[in-house]
């Protein structure tokens, strides 16, 4: 027993400490010292996830049906799991979005649309109240139970004034105004709010843990001994297995989903784990934090559960109570007030929490838009209305907790802790369909997403809520046992005779059946106006885009500078809109800003400013008001330019690649050509010494009277043609052979010099045929070279023969040359022919390609000597190449590097 | 997101298969009366299960930093 003058204060100095807390963790992010900025505060303010219903209720609910109470943490397990996939993206989503809300979320994500934010807000305190009311509840009866007043039942009779949860109640709404929504802040970030949630946290697992430690070690020699004597028990006969009913399997696996989505949807889920969230990364270490804190807060359930059974077998003490009842019993003073305080903190977590995320909701989509619509004619432009929105924010908290309190004195009171909640799970799961699939699926539109709410939430009122205010005294019992004007098929707990599975499967079942099909279904019969489809994509897409390509696709317009200024000092004071002007222009590097327009890039931003304050929709009905124009023509061409973005990406892809095979095809038409010119070249080449060959043989044959010096003459020519003739052959053959790769290199130490001079003296009889003037100046003392004799002396003379047959006719010159460079030898060989001209230069190199044209008709080549020369060079790592201009004669320069001493 | 979408991969796939371990049929093999090392066999199966979980999350989660700083080495 404790006295109330004792507990009153002890309690109120708790609140106080939070107070504090959440004072230093505001001044500190103000210093920019953030204290919450960290993995493990984030996972701890995840945990407002465990509330009173967790503290009290598991081990009540674990008496009542066993294992299943576990399935409220093992859903959230394995959501954390997906969390990366899912979690991440809304939080991306969220924070490039100024997204505040899950009313915020859905509305923004189909096309800012005021509707369905509206909906969603009435859903969700609707579908939170309750929840909101078991945590008073629970704060209430532990205290009554502190003072030793005896079991609920006697609470009725306390007047409100005289209820303590009352006071808690409003100290816990003056606690959300302060550290919630002092003022408006773009971010609707808290970092004092988030550091005494996570000490609540801390607290609440310590204080279950300390209770269970005591329960299952100092009571008891630990859990089997426990489970030893449970054995036995008849009113633990359930404790340690499912029923064995088909449906409880059935039962098991719907309570894992509502689970699921109740970790990431639950209004106080959303405001801890995407809007308070800092840092993304921090999600690395809650993913398996989180679990983990789960895990730790349900090992003691059983043995608790099971202690208390057997300390109050006859008593009617409610399970519920037994985690206080345990150590209170015992006379532990200390322990019992630390439980206590351990309750509070569940149960105020979660209070201050939700109430901040649903104010937000009903300030932004239920009480804004209704107030632009009706009065914003009749506002003059200079009127402030940041305290206007102030004031909405606080008025909701207040009318939030009240409603909690009505709900829990008048119906809350005939539930056990765990069902109110569930109920409230089954609410919030409606809205997964809108926000899941809207971050996939591009096509779902607001229409199928306000259908799909609709039908869910109509669905639930129908088979939980009605039927819960039923046991409330509302309607008559009929109305659950008979069905509405008595037709059976429509009991609510038993729709269309649906049977075996109890009241939160079958209503799951039924609202997820109608939620999604609604929403599928009208999605894929209707069409997403401009404004859903960019959403639409800014929403899929997230991943997609880069930071700064994550503007709205849609040309927001321009406005004038003080009209923008003025329309966000409105809302948010006049120095931070200022202040945040200022920074946009500092950080901001697109286009110019003068003093009287805004450009579109900072009317984006002042949207998203303003999103951040009063919600997607009515920010942008409020730019809107001030724009200068909407041109229809751009944001068309925008839209269309996105959708078909991806697809000019592929075709420029595409185009590459058929350019490539183009070019490819292009150069073996070529090399094709060149191939049939070669081969028309060769065999004409081949045929004017066989022709000649032939008739000489023929007329040697058909007179054998010829005179000997005719014959002989005509036996030489045959001679020399045949030789020419293998000359040729042996050279298409050579040159096959190094087009092959099959070149084989003899190398040696060579001395360049005396290669040149016996090239020079093997050419000499072809030279002096042709009356040609030979200039040589070759340095004799050249270093040596690493080569083959036999191929660089067929360069060489190929050289020779090159400038013998295009050298002038009359007075032709060569001049050969060898000189010493810094690392090879360069030996180069003149003509004073005709020349070649620029084009020629390169291709001379090639196969198959002669200087046409040469008038003299000298060319006795086969077009592949140079090409020959050039890899015969290239072997050698040397360089060959011609310098020339037409009528000036060329000259022919290779190099060849030298063996270092 | 080479890194981020294997990690991706690995999660959702450890979801899938804790989403089967945690549920009819395979709760049905352990949901009877009877007792491991003086645990119900039901509840010793779920908190093994559980923690296994949270350990291979650890694992998938802590591996990619381990990944990433070999793969900035060279």
């Amino acid at each position: 027993m404790f006295a109330a003058n004792i507990l009153i204060p002890f309690s109120l100095a708790y609140i106080g400490l939070l107070f504090a807390i959440a004072y230093y963790g505001d001044r500190m992010a103000k210093l920019g010292r953030s204290i919450t900025s960290n993995p493990y505060i984030y996972a701890l303010s995840m945990a407002v996830y465990c509330t009173a219903w967790t503290f009290y209720g598991s081990v009540g609910r674990a008496v009542a049906s066993g294992p299943s109470f576990l399935t409220i943490y093992i859903g959230p397990t394995l959501m954390v799991a997906l969390g990366w996939f899912v979690l991440r993206k809304i939080i991306r989503i969220s924070k490039t979005q100024h997204i505040t809300s899950i009313a915020d979320f859905i509305a923004s994500r189909y096309g800012k649309s005021p509707t369905l934010g509206g909906v969603v807000s009435i859903m969700a305190v609707i579908g939170i109240i309750p929840y909101i009311s078991i945590q008073l509840k629970a704060i209430s009866t532990s205290y009554l139970l502190m003072i030793g007043y005896g079991e609920p039942e006697t609470l009725l009779k306390t007047a409100i004034l005289n209820d303590k949860a009352f006071f808690i109640a409003v100290i816990l709404a003056v606690f959300s105004i302060l550290f919630g929504s002092r003022h408006l802040d773009v971010t609707e970030r808290h970092e004092g709010l988030v550091a005494a949630i996570a000490f609540e946290s801390i607290v609440k697992l310590a204080a279950f843990l300390a209770v269970g430690i005591f329960v299952t070690y100092e009571l008891h020699a630990g859990i089997r001994d426990l489970v030893e004597h449970a054995k036995g028990v008849p009113q633990l006969e359930n404790l340690f297995t499912l029923p064995s009913d088909p449906g409880a399997y059935t039962n098991w696996a719907f309570q894992i989903f509502v689970s699921m989505m109740a970790i990431l949807f639950l209004p106080r889920q959303f405001q801890m784990a995407v809007v308070e969230n800092i840092n993304e990364k921090h999600l690395n270490k809650a993913i398996w934090l989180f679990p983990l804190y789960l895990m730790a807060i349900n090992i003691f359930v059983l043995p608790i559960a099971i202690a208390g059974v057997l300390h109050f077998p006859d008593l009617p003490v409610n399970p519920d109570t037994f985690v206080l009842k345990l150590p209170m019993a015992e006379n532990k003073t200390l322990l019992t007030l630390f439980v206590f305080i351990g309750g509070m903190s569940a149960s105020t977590g979660m209070v201050i929490v939700a109430t901040i995320a649903l104010s937000t909701m009903i300030s932004n989509y239920l009480v804004m838009p209704f107030l632009l619509r009706l009065r914003f004619l009749q506002l003059s432009r200079r009127f402030d209305l940041s305290s206007i929105l102030l004031t909405i924010r606080w008025a909701s908290i207040f009318l939030v907790v009240l409603c909690g309190y009505i709900y829990f004195r008048f119906i809350g009171e005939f539930y056990p802790l765990v069902s109110i909640g569930l109920i409230s799970f089954v609410a919030v799961a409606q809205f997964a369909p809108s926000i899941i699939g809207g971050i996939f699926w591009k096509g779902a539109t607001r229409s199928g997403a306000l259908s799909g709410l609709v039908a869910g939430f109509c669905v639930w009122i129908y088979t939980l809520f009605l039927p819960h205010l039923t046991h409330g005294g509302v309607l008559p019992d009929s109305f659950i046992t008979h069905g509405p004007f008595n037709i059976a098929l429509l009991k609510p707990y038993e729709l269309f005779g649906l049977t075996g599975i109890d009241q939160i499967a079958h209503s799951t079942f039924w609202t997820m059946l109608a939620n999604i099909s609604a929403y599928v279904g009208v999605s894929l019969f209707t069409r997403p106006t401009r404004m859903e489809h960019n959403q639409a994509v800014l929403f899929v897409d997230i991943f997609k885009r880069s930071e700064a390509n994550n503007e709205s696709l849609l040309w927001p317009g321009t406005a004038s500078l003080p009209d923008l200024q003025s329309l966000l000092g409105r809302f948010m004071g006049k120095r931070r809109a200022e202040n945040a002007l200022k920074r946009y222009r500092q950080t901001s590097t697109t286009g110019q800003h003068d003093d009287l327009m805004a450009d579109p890039g900072l009317v984006s931003h002042a949207e998203k400013l303003l999103t951040g304050a009063i919600g997607s929709a009515s920010a942008r009905i409020m730019v809107r008001t001030i724009l200068k124009e909407e041109p229809p023509g751009i944001d068309e061409v925008m839209n269309i330019l996105d959708e078909t973005r991806q697809v000019i990406a592929h075709s420029h892809e595409l185009e590459k690649a058929t350019a490539e095979l183009k070019e490819a095809n292009e150069r073996l038409k070529e090399l094709d050509r060149l191939k049939d010119d070669f081969i028309s070249t060769v065999t004409h080449e081949l045929k004017t010494p066989l022709t000649s060959v032939r008739s000489l043989t023929e007329i040697l044959h058909d007179h054998p009277e010829i005179d000997d010096t005719r014959r002989k003459e005509y036996l030489q020519i045959i001679v020399k043609e045949s030789e020419r003739l293998t000359r040729l052959i042996t050279q298409v053959l050579n040159f096959q052979k190094i087009d092959a790769g099959g070149m084989e290199l003899y190398m040696s130490r060579l001395n360049l010099a005396h290669i040149i001079r016996d090239a020079i003296a093997a050419s000499q009889q072809l030279i002096q045929e042709n009356n040609i003037t030979l200039v040589t100046d070759i340095e004799n003392i050249a270093p040596e070279i690493e080569g083959d004799r036999d191929r660089l002396m067929q360069v060489i003379m190929n050289l020779i023969s090159n400038a013998v047959n295009f050298s002038s006719p009359e007075n032709g010159r060569i001049s050969i040359a060898l000189q010493v460079q810094s690392h090879d030898l360069q030996v180069s060989v003149m003509d004073n022919g005709i020349g070649i001209d620029k084009v020629g230069h390169l291709e001379i190199f090639e196969k198959f390609k002669q200087i046409k044209n040469i008038g003299q008709g000298r060319s006795q080549g086969t077009g592949l000597g140079l090409a020959i020369a050039k890899k015969i060079v290239e072997h050698h790592e040397g360089r060959i190449w011609v310098e020339s201009e037409p009528g000036q004669g060329s000259t022919f320069k290779f190099t060849i590097p030298y063996v270092s001493a | 997101m080479p890194q981020n979408s294997d990690k991706n991969k690995r999660l959702v796939s450890l979801f899938l298969l804790g989403a089967v371990f945690f549920n009819y049929p395979l709760l049905f093999i352990f949901n009877h009366k009877s007792y491991v090392l003086g645990f119900p066999i039901l509840y010793l199966y779920i908190f093994s299960l559980w923690l296994l979980m949270i350990v291979m999350m650890i694992v998938i989660t802590t591996r990619r930093n381990s990944q990433a700083t070999k793969r900035s080495e060279p």
